[in-house]
Protein backbone atom coordinates (compact mmCIF):
# COMPACT_ATOMS: atom_id res chain seq x y z
CA UNK A 1 0.00 0.00 0.00
CA UNK A 2 2.77 2.39 0.93
CA UNK A 3 4.57 1.61 -1.93
CA UNK A 4 1.79 2.08 -4.41
CA UNK A 5 1.00 5.76 -2.64
CA UNK A 6 4.94 6.69 -3.44
CA UNK A 7 4.70 5.32 -6.46
CA UNK A 8 1.81 7.56 -7.18
CA UNK A 9 3.02 10.50 -5.38
CA UNK A 10 6.56 9.85 -7.48
CA UNK A 11 4.62 10.24 -10.60
CA UNK A 12 2.63 13.08 -9.74
CA UNK A 13 6.00 14.90 -9.42
CA UNK A 14 7.25 13.48 -12.54
CA UNK A 15 4.28 14.49 -14.39
CA UNK A 16 4.37 18.02 -12.59
CA UNK A 17 8.24 18.64 -13.16
CA UNK A 18 7.18 17.90 -17.14
CA UNK A 19 4.80 20.06 -17.61
CA UNK A 20 6.63 22.85 -15.58
CA UNK A 21 8.44 24.51 -18.51
CA UNK A 22 4.89 24.79 -20.35
CA UNK A 23 3.56 27.95 -19.03
CA UNK A 24 6.93 30.10 -20.11
CA UNK A 25 7.76 27.76 -23.14
CA UNK A 26 4.03 28.40 -24.45
CA UNK A 27 4.19 32.39 -23.65
CA UNK A 28 7.27 32.79 -25.45
CA UNK A 29 6.12 30.64 -28.26
CA UNK A 30 3.04 32.73 -28.73
CA UNK A 31 0.41 29.90 -27.90
CA UNK A 32 -1.61 32.70 -25.50
CA UNK A 33 -2.20 34.86 -28.27
CA UNK A 34 -0.25 37.28 -29.31
CA UNK A 35 -0.96 40.06 -26.70
CA UNK A 36 2.12 38.70 -24.69
CA UNK A 37 3.12 42.54 -23.22
CA UNK A 38 -0.28 43.70 -21.83
CA UNK A 39 -0.14 44.99 -18.14
CA UNK A 40 -2.53 42.96 -16.19
CA UNK A 41 -2.76 45.99 -13.37
CA UNK A 42 -5.73 48.21 -15.03
CA UNK A 43 -5.14 51.27 -13.11
CA UNK A 44 -4.10 54.15 -14.80
CA UNK A 45 -0.75 55.26 -14.87
CA UNK A 46 0.70 56.98 -11.99
CA UNK A 47 3.01 59.91 -13.19
CA UNK A 48 2.72 62.73 -10.03
CA UNK A 49 5.93 63.69 -9.50
CA UNK A 50 7.94 65.42 -12.57
CA UNK A 51 10.90 67.24 -12.65
CA UNK A 52 14.25 66.57 -11.66
CA UNK A 53 13.71 67.85 -7.86
CA UNK A 54 10.40 65.85 -7.61
CA UNK A 55 11.36 62.64 -9.36
CA UNK A 56 11.87 59.19 -7.55
CA UNK A 57 15.24 58.59 -6.76
CA UNK A 58 15.02 54.70 -7.02
CA UNK A 59 12.30 52.00 -7.79
CA UNK A 60 12.82 49.12 -5.61
CA UNK A 61 10.55 45.65 -6.58
CA UNK A 62 10.51 42.68 -4.63
CA UNK A 63 10.04 39.29 -6.20
CA UNK A 64 8.91 36.98 -3.60
CA UNK A 65 10.11 33.40 -2.33
CA UNK A 66 8.14 30.69 -4.10
CA UNK A 67 4.80 30.57 -1.36
CA UNK A 68 3.64 33.63 -3.66
CA UNK A 69 0.40 33.09 -5.40
CA UNK A 70 -0.61 36.15 -6.78
CA UNK A 71 -0.17 40.07 -6.81
CA UNK A 72 -1.10 40.11 -3.38
CA UNK A 73 1.18 39.61 -0.62
CA UNK A 74 1.33 37.68 2.61
CA UNK A 75 1.38 39.52 5.78
CA UNK A 76 4.79 40.09 6.89
CA UNK A 77 5.93 40.85 2.79
CA UNK A 78 3.27 43.64 2.87
CA UNK A 79 4.57 44.91 6.74
CA UNK A 80 7.93 44.85 5.32
CA UNK A 81 7.11 46.47 1.67
CA UNK A 82 5.47 48.93 3.92
CA UNK A 83 7.89 49.73 6.56
CA UNK A 84 10.58 49.91 3.40
CA UNK A 85 8.67 52.54 1.77
CA UNK A 86 8.56 54.37 4.77
CA UNK A 87 12.11 54.61 5.29
CA UNK A 88 12.51 55.37 1.38
CA UNK A 89 9.71 58.11 0.94
CA UNK A 90 11.58 59.13 -2.50
CA UNK A 91 11.48 55.34 -3.73
CA UNK A 92 8.63 53.89 -5.34
CA UNK A 93 8.53 50.01 -3.73
CA UNK A 94 6.98 48.08 -6.10
CA UNK A 95 5.31 44.11 -4.60
CA UNK A 96 2.61 42.90 -6.90
CA UNK A 97 4.63 40.92 -9.45
CA UNK A 98 4.09 36.82 -9.29
CA UNK A 99 7.60 35.76 -10.46
CA UNK A 100 6.76 32.06 -10.71
CA UNK A 101 4.78 33.23 -13.87
CA UNK A 102 5.98 34.81 -16.91
CA UNK A 103 2.51 35.75 -17.69
CA UNK A 104 2.26 36.98 -14.16
CA UNK A 105 -1.15 35.18 -13.68
CA UNK A 106 -1.47 34.58 -10.47
CA UNK A 107 -2.24 30.65 -9.42
CA UNK A 108 -5.67 31.85 -8.17
CA UNK A 109 -7.25 33.28 -11.43
CA UNK A 110 -7.80 32.35 -15.25
CA UNK A 111 -5.91 28.67 -15.07
CA UNK A 112 -7.31 25.27 -15.05
CA UNK A 113 -6.31 24.49 -11.36
CA UNK A 114 -7.05 27.65 -10.35
CA UNK A 115 -9.97 26.11 -7.68
CA UNK A 116 -7.34 23.73 -6.38
CA UNK A 117 -4.52 26.66 -5.99
CA UNK A 118 -7.28 28.84 -4.12
CA UNK A 119 -8.16 25.62 -2.02
CA UNK A 120 -4.66 25.50 -0.98
CA UNK A 121 -4.04 29.08 -0.72
CA UNK A 122 -6.95 29.04 1.88
CA UNK A 123 -5.79 25.92 3.77
CA UNK A 124 -2.09 28.32 3.70
CA UNK A 125 -3.45 30.74 5.24
CA UNK A 126 -5.76 28.74 8.37
CA UNK A 127 -2.51 26.77 8.74
CA UNK A 128 -4.27 23.56 7.80
CA UNK A 129 -3.10 20.54 5.84
CA UNK A 130 0.74 21.16 5.48
CA UNK A 131 0.80 19.10 2.20
CA UNK A 132 -1.33 20.91 0.47
CA UNK A 133 -0.64 23.89 1.13
CA UNK A 134 3.08 22.80 0.44
CA UNK A 135 1.72 22.39 -3.21
CA UNK A 136 1.95 25.86 -3.81
CA UNK A 137 5.58 25.77 -3.06
CA UNK A 138 6.42 22.92 -4.92
CA UNK A 139 4.77 24.53 -8.13
CA UNK A 140 6.68 27.47 -7.51
CA UNK A 141 9.58 25.79 -6.83
CA UNK A 142 9.94 23.88 -10.67
CA UNK A 143 9.18 27.15 -11.84
CA UNK A 144 12.84 27.93 -10.52
CA UNK A 145 13.79 24.87 -11.75
CA UNK A 146 12.88 26.31 -14.89
CA UNK A 147 14.85 29.43 -14.43
CA UNK A 148 17.77 27.57 -13.65
CA UNK A 149 17.74 25.33 -16.65
CA UNK A 150 19.98 27.11 -18.95
CA UNK A 151 17.55 26.15 -21.87
CA UNK A 152 14.54 27.55 -20.23
CA UNK A 153 16.18 30.26 -18.20
CA UNK A 154 16.50 33.00 -20.96
CA UNK A 155 13.11 32.51 -21.86
CA UNK A 156 11.40 32.96 -18.81
CA UNK A 157 14.05 35.97 -17.71
CA UNK A 158 12.55 37.18 -20.77
CA UNK A 159 8.82 37.08 -20.08
CA UNK A 160 9.55 37.97 -16.03
CA UNK A 161 11.20 41.07 -17.31
CA UNK A 162 8.51 42.13 -19.19
CA UNK A 163 5.94 41.65 -16.09
CA UNK A 164 8.48 44.02 -14.14
CA UNK A 165 8.92 46.68 -16.60
CA UNK A 166 5.31 46.86 -17.28
CA UNK A 167 5.17 47.78 -13.42
CA UNK A 168 7.89 50.09 -13.49
CA UNK A 169 7.17 52.08 -16.17
CA UNK A 170 3.04 51.98 -14.66
CA UNK A 171 4.36 53.03 -11.80
CA UNK A 172 6.21 56.12 -13.46
CA UNK A 173 9.61 55.24 -14.11
CA UNK A 174 10.94 57.13 -17.23
CA UNK A 175 12.73 55.47 -19.66
CA UNK A 176 16.80 56.68 -19.98
CA UNK A 177 16.04 58.78 -16.83
CA UNK A 178 19.41 56.13 -15.36
CA UNK A 179 17.34 56.09 -12.15
CA UNK A 180 18.18 52.83 -10.36
CA UNK A 181 16.09 49.85 -10.48
CA UNK A 182 17.34 47.60 -7.61
CA UNK A 183 15.04 43.78 -7.00
CA UNK A 184 14.83 42.71 -3.60
CA UNK A 185 14.80 38.92 -4.49
CA UNK A 186 13.56 36.58 -1.67
CA UNK A 187 14.46 33.12 -1.61
CA UNK A 188 13.45 31.94 -5.79
CA UNK A 189 12.86 35.51 -6.23
CA UNK A 190 16.56 36.02 -6.48
CA UNK A 191 17.06 33.87 -9.32
CA UNK A 192 14.16 35.27 -11.27
CA UNK A 193 15.50 38.71 -10.40
CA UNK A 194 19.47 37.63 -11.99
CA UNK A 195 17.32 36.04 -15.15
CA UNK A 196 15.37 39.26 -15.60
CA UNK A 197 18.48 41.56 -15.02
CA UNK A 198 20.03 41.70 -18.66
CA UNK A 199 16.63 42.16 -20.38
CA UNK A 200 16.07 45.46 -17.65
CA UNK A 201 19.45 46.90 -18.57
CA UNK A 202 19.30 46.94 -21.64
CA UNK A 203 15.91 48.34 -22.77
CA UNK A 204 15.88 50.80 -19.44
CA UNK A 205 19.71 51.47 -19.92
CA UNK A 206 20.11 51.69 -16.47
CA UNK A 207 21.89 49.98 -13.40
CA UNK A 208 20.14 47.13 -12.02
CA UNK A 209 21.37 45.82 -8.94
CA UNK A 210 20.01 42.68 -6.61
CA UNK A 211 19.73 42.65 -2.75
CA UNK A 212 19.15 39.31 -2.32
CA UNK A 213 17.39 38.37 0.95
CA UNK A 214 18.27 34.40 1.07
CA UNK A 215 18.46 33.63 -2.29
CA UNK A 216 18.54 30.85 -4.34
CA UNK A 217 20.83 31.78 -7.83
CA UNK A 218 22.36 29.53 -10.41
CA UNK A 219 25.15 30.48 -12.19
CA UNK A 220 23.48 32.33 -14.71
CA UNK A 221 24.83 35.28 -16.89
CA UNK A 222 22.98 37.74 -15.96
CA UNK A 223 24.64 37.88 -12.30
CA UNK A 224 27.55 39.60 -14.73
CA UNK A 225 24.78 42.38 -15.63
CA UNK A 226 24.46 43.37 -11.47
CA UNK A 227 25.80 46.94 -11.01
CA UNK A 228 25.38 45.80 -7.37
CA UNK A 229 24.76 42.58 -5.95
CA UNK A 230 24.44 42.02 -1.75
CA UNK A 231 23.18 38.86 -0.44
CA UNK A 232 21.94 38.83 2.95
CA UNK A 233 21.93 35.80 4.79
CA UNK A 234 21.07 34.16 8.27
CA UNK A 235 23.75 31.93 9.74
CA UNK A 236 20.30 29.58 10.25
CA UNK A 237 18.99 29.80 6.78
CA UNK A 238 19.85 25.82 5.78
CA UNK A 239 17.99 26.73 2.38
CA UNK A 240 20.13 29.23 1.24
CA UNK A 241 22.65 27.11 1.85
CA UNK A 242 21.69 24.36 0.10
CA UNK A 243 21.30 26.75 -2.98
CA UNK A 244 25.15 26.89 -3.43
CA UNK A 245 25.29 22.99 -3.12
CA UNK A 246 22.74 22.12 -5.73
CA UNK A 247 24.22 24.28 -8.42
CA UNK A 248 27.55 22.95 -10.27
CA UNK A 249 28.41 26.38 -11.72
CA UNK A 250 28.88 27.68 -8.15
CA UNK A 251 31.07 24.89 -7.50
CA UNK A 252 34.81 25.58 -7.27
CA UNK A 253 35.99 22.71 -9.91
CA UNK A 254 34.10 25.29 -12.50
CA UNK A 255 36.57 28.69 -12.18
CA UNK A 256 35.21 30.21 -15.36
CA UNK A 257 31.47 29.46 -14.52
CA UNK A 258 29.57 33.11 -14.32
CA UNK A 259 29.39 32.96 -9.96
CA UNK A 260 33.06 32.11 -9.72
CA UNK A 261 33.64 34.92 -11.81
CA UNK A 262 32.14 37.22 -10.06
CA UNK A 263 33.15 36.20 -7.17
CA UNK A 264 36.72 37.07 -7.97
CA UNK A 265 35.38 40.82 -8.89
CA UNK A 266 33.88 40.74 -5.43
CA UNK A 267 30.83 39.99 -5.90
CA UNK A 268 28.13 38.82 -4.18
CA UNK A 269 28.98 41.93 -1.19
CA UNK A 270 27.86 39.11 1.76
CA UNK A 271 25.77 40.89 4.53
CA UNK A 272 25.97 38.30 7.88
CA UNK A 273 22.17 38.66 9.16
CA UNK A 274 22.31 36.74 12.39
CA UNK A 275 20.82 34.29 13.39
CA UNK A 276 17.75 34.30 10.98
CA UNK A 277 16.01 31.27 9.20
CA UNK A 278 14.68 31.07 5.77
CA UNK A 279 11.19 31.15 6.26
CA UNK A 280 8.26 31.10 9.26
CA UNK A 281 9.12 31.82 12.39
CA UNK A 282 12.61 33.47 13.41
CA UNK A 283 12.99 34.14 9.00
CA UNK A 284 14.01 37.78 7.57
CA UNK A 285 10.33 39.34 7.69
CA UNK A 286 9.32 37.70 10.79
CA UNK A 287 8.40 41.02 13.59
CA UNK A 288 8.09 38.35 16.66
CA UNK A 289 11.74 37.18 16.66
CA UNK A 290 14.17 39.43 18.06
CA UNK A 291 17.84 39.89 18.07
CA UNK A 292 18.86 42.24 20.76
CA UNK A 293 15.74 44.15 21.25
CA UNK A 294 15.11 44.57 17.76
CA UNK A 295 12.74 42.33 15.49
CA UNK A 296 13.90 40.56 12.48
CA UNK A 297 11.86 42.67 10.17
CA UNK A 298 13.09 45.76 11.15
CA UNK A 299 16.62 44.33 11.40
CA UNK A 300 16.23 43.60 7.52
CA UNK A 301 14.46 46.86 6.88
CA UNK A 302 17.24 48.88 8.09
CA UNK A 303 19.55 46.65 6.46
CA UNK A 304 18.22 46.95 3.11
CA UNK A 305 17.49 51.27 3.57
CA UNK A 306 21.34 51.11 4.04
CA UNK A 307 22.43 49.08 1.06
CA UNK A 308 20.06 51.48 -0.77
CA UNK A 309 21.94 54.20 0.22
CA UNK A 310 24.62 53.05 -0.73
CA UNK A 311 23.52 52.13 -4.14
CA UNK A 312 22.37 55.56 -4.39
CA UNK A 313 25.62 57.05 -3.83
CA UNK A 314 26.77 54.73 -6.77
CA UNK A 315 24.54 55.55 -9.23
CA UNK A 316 23.43 59.37 -10.51
CA UNK A 317 19.97 59.78 -12.24
CA UNK A 318 19.90 61.42 -15.17
CA UNK A 319 18.44 64.54 -16.49
CA UNK A 320 15.39 63.80 -18.14
CA UNK A 321 13.62 66.72 -20.51
CA UNK A 322 9.70 67.47 -20.64
CA UNK A 323 8.45 65.85 -23.91
CA UNK A 324 6.95 68.28 -26.23
CA UNK A 325 2.82 67.47 -26.25
CA UNK A 326 2.06 65.56 -28.92
CA UNK A 327 5.48 63.45 -29.12
CA UNK A 328 5.97 60.50 -27.82
CA UNK A 329 7.96 59.91 -24.48
CA UNK A 330 10.44 57.92 -24.79
CA UNK A 331 9.26 55.46 -22.55
CA UNK A 332 6.38 55.21 -24.78
CA UNK A 333 7.79 52.33 -26.80
CA UNK A 334 8.21 50.02 -24.28
CA UNK A 335 4.67 50.22 -23.72
CA UNK A 336 1.78 47.82 -25.56
CA UNK A 337 0.13 49.54 -28.07
CA UNK A 338 -3.24 50.04 -26.16
CA UNK A 339 -1.60 51.91 -23.64
CA UNK A 340 0.52 54.63 -24.96
CA UNK A 341 -2.70 57.26 -25.80
CA UNK A 342 -3.12 56.66 -21.56
CA UNK A 343 0.50 57.47 -21.65
CA UNK A 344 0.02 60.80 -23.96
CA UNK A 345 -2.77 61.84 -21.89
CA UNK A 346 -0.65 61.70 -18.97
CA UNK A 347 1.54 63.34 -20.65
CA UNK A 348 -0.75 66.63 -21.43
CA UNK A 349 -1.92 66.67 -18.02
CA UNK A 350 1.57 67.14 -16.43
CA UNK A 351 1.96 69.29 -18.68
CA UNK A 352 -0.49 71.26 -17.61
CA UNK A 353 -0.17 71.10 -14.21
CA UNK A 354 3.59 72.46 -14.46
CA UNK A 355 2.26 75.03 -16.00
CA UNK A 356 -0.34 75.96 -13.75
CA UNK B 1 12.45 -6.30 -22.72
CA UNK B 2 12.71 -3.13 -21.40
CA UNK B 3 13.17 -4.58 -18.29
CA UNK B 4 16.15 -6.87 -19.24
CA UNK B 5 17.84 -4.05 -21.28
CA UNK B 6 17.63 -2.06 -18.17
CA UNK B 7 19.54 -4.56 -16.18
CA UNK B 8 21.80 -5.26 -18.77
CA UNK B 9 20.31 -9.20 -18.80
CA UNK B 10 22.33 -10.13 -22.08
CA UNK B 11 21.34 -13.63 -22.14
CA UNK B 12 17.54 -12.59 -21.92
CA UNK B 13 18.37 -10.33 -24.80
CA UNK B 14 20.20 -12.63 -26.84
CA UNK B 15 17.07 -14.95 -26.71
CA UNK B 16 14.99 -12.03 -27.79
CA UNK B 17 16.86 -11.81 -30.94
CA UNK B 18 17.49 -15.40 -31.59
CA UNK B 19 13.83 -16.27 -31.36
CA UNK B 20 12.90 -13.73 -33.35
CA UNK B 21 10.11 -12.37 -30.74
CA UNK B 22 10.99 -8.92 -31.62
CA UNK B 23 9.70 -8.82 -35.71
CA UNK B 24 10.12 -6.18 -38.10
CA UNK B 25 7.01 -4.16 -37.29
CA UNK B 26 7.48 -4.17 -33.55
CA UNK B 27 11.06 -3.19 -34.29
CA UNK B 28 10.25 -0.10 -36.76
CA UNK B 29 6.52 0.51 -33.40
CA UNK B 30 10.05 0.66 -31.28
CA UNK B 31 12.20 2.84 -32.97
CA UNK B 32 9.66 5.50 -33.73
CA UNK B 33 8.95 5.65 -30.53
CA UNK B 34 11.85 6.05 -29.13
CA UNK B 35 12.19 9.00 -31.86
CA UNK B 36 8.94 10.48 -30.68
CA UNK B 37 9.97 10.19 -27.28
CA UNK B 38 13.32 12.30 -27.56
CA UNK B 39 11.39 14.67 -30.37
CA UNK B 40 9.19 15.79 -27.26
CA UNK B 41 12.76 15.82 -24.73
CA UNK B 42 14.35 18.05 -27.45
CA UNK B 43 11.18 20.10 -28.13
CA UNK B 44 12.49 23.48 -26.17
CA UNK B 45 14.04 23.99 -30.08
CA UNK B 46 10.34 23.86 -31.13
CA UNK B 47 9.04 25.95 -28.65
CA UNK B 48 12.29 28.69 -29.30
CA UNK B 49 11.54 28.37 -33.10
CA UNK B 50 7.94 29.85 -31.84
CA UNK B 51 5.77 26.78 -33.69
CA UNK B 52 2.48 27.28 -33.36
CA UNK B 53 0.76 23.69 -31.71
CA UNK B 54 -0.61 22.01 -34.45
CA UNK B 55 2.96 22.39 -36.72
CA UNK B 56 4.47 21.61 -33.53
CA UNK B 57 2.80 18.06 -32.73
CA UNK B 58 3.56 17.35 -37.32
CA UNK B 59 7.18 18.59 -36.51
CA UNK B 60 7.37 15.63 -33.53
CA UNK B 61 6.18 13.11 -36.07
CA UNK B 62 8.19 14.00 -38.80
CA UNK B 63 11.49 13.90 -36.39
CA UNK B 64 10.33 10.49 -35.23
CA UNK B 65 10.54 9.35 -38.86
CA UNK B 66 13.59 11.11 -39.67
CA UNK B 67 15.09 9.27 -36.22
CA UNK B 68 13.74 5.95 -37.94
CA UNK B 69 16.01 6.70 -41.11
CA UNK B 70 19.12 7.55 -38.64
CA UNK B 71 18.63 4.17 -37.31
CA UNK B 72 18.48 2.44 -40.56
CA UNK B 73 21.89 4.12 -41.20
CA UNK B 74 23.22 3.45 -37.91
CA UNK B 75 22.17 -0.08 -38.20
CA UNK B 76 24.28 -0.27 -42.02
CA UNK B 77 27.20 1.39 -40.85
CA UNK B 78 27.26 -1.42 -38.29
CA UNK B 79 26.37 -4.43 -40.25
CA UNK B 80 29.43 -2.87 -42.82
CA UNK B 81 32.45 -2.62 -40.10
CA UNK B 82 31.44 -6.14 -38.73
CA UNK B 83 31.00 -7.94 -41.87
CA UNK B 84 34.03 -6.44 -43.72
CA UNK B 85 36.65 -5.16 -40.62
CA UNK B 86 35.82 -8.22 -38.41
CA UNK B 87 34.22 -10.64 -41.10
CA UNK B 88 31.10 -11.24 -38.85
CA UNK B 89 28.08 -13.08 -40.90
CA UNK B 90 25.26 -12.14 -39.18
CA UNK B 91 22.67 -10.50 -41.20
CA UNK B 92 21.64 -7.07 -41.18
CA UNK B 93 18.21 -7.89 -39.57
CA UNK B 94 20.01 -9.49 -36.60
CA UNK B 95 21.63 -6.15 -36.49
CA UNK B 96 18.57 -4.13 -36.44
CA UNK B 97 17.21 -5.87 -33.74
CA UNK B 98 19.94 -5.71 -31.24
CA UNK B 99 20.42 -1.83 -32.00
CA UNK B 100 16.57 -1.72 -32.17
CA UNK B 101 16.73 -3.41 -28.63
CA UNK B 102 19.11 -1.57 -26.92
CA UNK B 103 17.39 1.53 -27.82
CA UNK B 104 15.09 0.54 -25.20
CA UNK B 105 16.47 3.29 -21.84
CA UNK B 106 15.43 6.25 -24.76
CA UNK B 107 11.88 5.34 -25.08
CA UNK B 108 12.26 7.97 -21.36
CA UNK B 109 13.89 10.27 -23.35
CA UNK B 110 10.93 12.71 -23.24
CA UNK B 111 12.35 12.87 -19.38
CA UNK B 112 14.69 15.61 -21.16
CA UNK B 113 12.00 18.03 -21.39
CA UNK B 114 11.89 18.11 -17.04
CA UNK B 115 13.73 21.37 -15.88
CA UNK B 116 17.50 21.62 -14.30
CA UNK B 117 17.78 16.95 -14.10
CA UNK B 118 16.12 17.34 -17.42
CA UNK B 119 19.54 16.98 -19.32
CA UNK B 120 21.94 14.64 -16.90
CA UNK B 121 18.68 12.18 -17.29
CA UNK B 122 19.05 12.01 -21.09
CA UNK B 123 22.70 11.84 -20.96
CA UNK B 124 22.64 8.97 -18.56
CA UNK B 125 19.44 6.93 -20.49
CA UNK B 126 22.24 7.57 -23.89
CA UNK B 127 24.65 5.64 -21.66
CA UNK B 128 23.01 3.22 -20.63
CA UNK B 129 21.73 2.32 -24.08
CA UNK B 130 24.85 2.53 -25.67
CA UNK B 131 26.46 0.15 -22.59
CA UNK B 132 23.47 -2.55 -23.99
CA UNK B 133 24.64 -2.24 -27.67
CA UNK B 134 27.83 -2.69 -26.12
CA UNK B 135 27.28 -5.41 -24.12
CA UNK B 136 24.58 -6.98 -27.03
CA UNK B 137 26.56 -7.13 -30.05
CA UNK B 138 29.69 -9.59 -29.09
CA UNK B 139 26.98 -12.02 -27.28
CA UNK B 140 24.50 -11.75 -30.52
CA UNK B 141 27.37 -11.23 -33.31
CA UNK B 142 29.69 -13.38 -31.62
CA UNK B 143 32.21 -11.13 -31.61
CA UNK B 144 34.89 -9.84 -28.91
CA UNK B 145 34.02 -7.42 -26.62
CA UNK B 146 36.89 -5.06 -28.29
CA UNK B 147 35.27 -5.87 -31.80
CA UNK B 148 32.61 -5.12 -30.35
CA UNK B 149 33.31 -1.92 -28.92
CA UNK B 150 35.17 -1.31 -32.48
CA UNK B 151 32.32 -2.04 -34.62
CA UNK B 152 29.91 0.28 -32.52
CA UNK B 153 32.82 3.27 -32.87
CA UNK B 154 33.68 2.50 -36.33
CA UNK B 155 29.87 2.38 -37.54
CA UNK B 156 29.30 5.80 -35.69
CA UNK B 157 32.45 7.26 -37.58
CA UNK B 158 30.82 5.35 -40.84
CA UNK B 159 27.80 7.12 -40.26
CA UNK B 160 29.37 10.60 -39.99
CA UNK B 161 31.57 10.14 -42.88
CA UNK B 162 28.09 9.05 -44.88
CA UNK B 163 26.75 12.18 -43.40
CA UNK B 164 29.26 14.62 -44.57
CA UNK B 165 28.96 13.26 -48.17
CA UNK B 166 26.57 11.28 -50.04
CA UNK B 167 23.93 11.87 -47.34
CA UNK B 168 24.70 15.84 -47.73
CA UNK B 169 21.46 15.63 -49.71
CA UNK B 170 19.21 13.31 -47.53
CA UNK B 171 20.12 15.50 -44.37
CA UNK B 172 18.99 18.24 -46.92
CA UNK B 173 15.86 16.79 -47.60
CA UNK B 174 15.67 16.31 -43.84
CA UNK B 175 16.45 19.71 -42.88
CA UNK B 176 13.49 20.95 -45.52
CA UNK B 177 11.13 18.41 -43.96
CA UNK B 178 11.51 20.01 -40.47
CA UNK B 179 11.08 23.26 -42.21
CA UNK B 180 7.90 22.15 -44.15
CA UNK B 181 6.42 20.99 -40.94
CA UNK B 182 7.09 23.50 -38.49
CA UNK B 183 6.02 26.13 -41.42
CA UNK B 184 9.55 27.91 -41.06
CA UNK B 185 13.03 26.93 -41.01
CA UNK B 186 14.01 25.69 -37.76
CA UNK B 187 17.27 27.13 -35.81
CA UNK B 188 18.81 24.35 -33.88
CA UNK B 189 22.65 25.60 -33.47
CA UNK B 190 22.94 27.38 -29.93
CA UNK B 191 24.13 30.53 -31.00
CA UNK B 192 21.59 31.53 -33.14
CA UNK B 193 19.05 30.13 -30.86
CA UNK B 194 20.86 32.68 -28.03
CA UNK B 195 20.18 35.28 -30.61
CA UNK B 196 16.70 34.30 -31.33
CA UNK B 197 15.82 34.51 -27.59
CA UNK B 198 17.69 38.07 -26.98
CA UNK B 199 16.05 39.21 -30.44
CA UNK B 200 12.27 37.70 -28.17
CA UNK B 201 8.97 38.47 -28.98
CA UNK B 202 9.03 41.37 -26.19
CA UNK B 203 9.70 44.58 -28.27
CA UNK B 204 9.04 46.79 -24.75
CA UNK B 205 12.41 45.01 -23.61
CA UNK B 206 14.18 45.85 -27.17
CA UNK B 207 16.97 48.45 -26.75
CA UNK B 208 15.58 51.89 -27.93
CA UNK B 209 18.22 51.78 -31.26
CA UNK B 210 17.00 48.07 -31.62
CA UNK B 211 13.36 48.81 -31.45
CA UNK B 212 13.55 51.81 -34.30
CA UNK B 213 14.80 48.81 -36.95
CA UNK B 214 12.35 46.01 -35.64
CA UNK B 215 8.72 46.65 -36.35
CA UNK B 216 7.12 45.33 -33.23
CA UNK B 217 5.36 41.63 -33.05
CA UNK B 218 1.83 43.65 -31.57
CA UNK B 219 1.58 45.81 -34.40
CA UNK B 220 2.49 43.31 -36.88
CA UNK B 221 -0.56 41.49 -34.90
CA UNK B 222 -2.72 43.90 -34.98
CA UNK B 223 -1.80 45.46 -38.77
Amino acid sequence: MLSLLLSVLFIGLLIAMFLAPLEALGWYAGWYGEGLSEPTHEEEPQYLEFGPSERHDHYVVFLDGIAKVGAENYEDVQSFLDKLSDARPATVVLGDIMPYSPRNLALTEGRPLAPFWRYALEMKLQGRRPILAFSINMRNLFQVGVAADRRYGPIYGQGEAQVILNSLIKAGYEQGSGVPITIIGYSGGAQIAVLAAPFLRRALDAPVSLISLGGIVSSDRGLMELHHYYELRGSKDRVAQLGNLIFPGKWPFFPHSYWNRIRRRGKPVRVQMGPMKHHQAGSYLDDDSEIDGRNHQDITVDTVRRLLERIDRDTQPREIELHPVGERAPYADALPQEDVSRVNRANQQLHKQVRQ
Amino acid sequence: MIDQVWRLDIDGLQAVVEQGALGARLTLILVLLVGLSEAVGESVVLFLNRVKPRRFILSLVISAVLFAFTYGFWVLSIYLVTRFAFDSDATVVTIARIVAISYAPRLFGFLAFIPFFGVPISYALQLWSLLAMIQGVPVVLGLSPLQAVASVVLGAVLLFVLNSTIGRPITGIARWLRARAAGRPIVTDRRRLRQLVDAGPEWGLQSPADREEKRPRQRRAAG
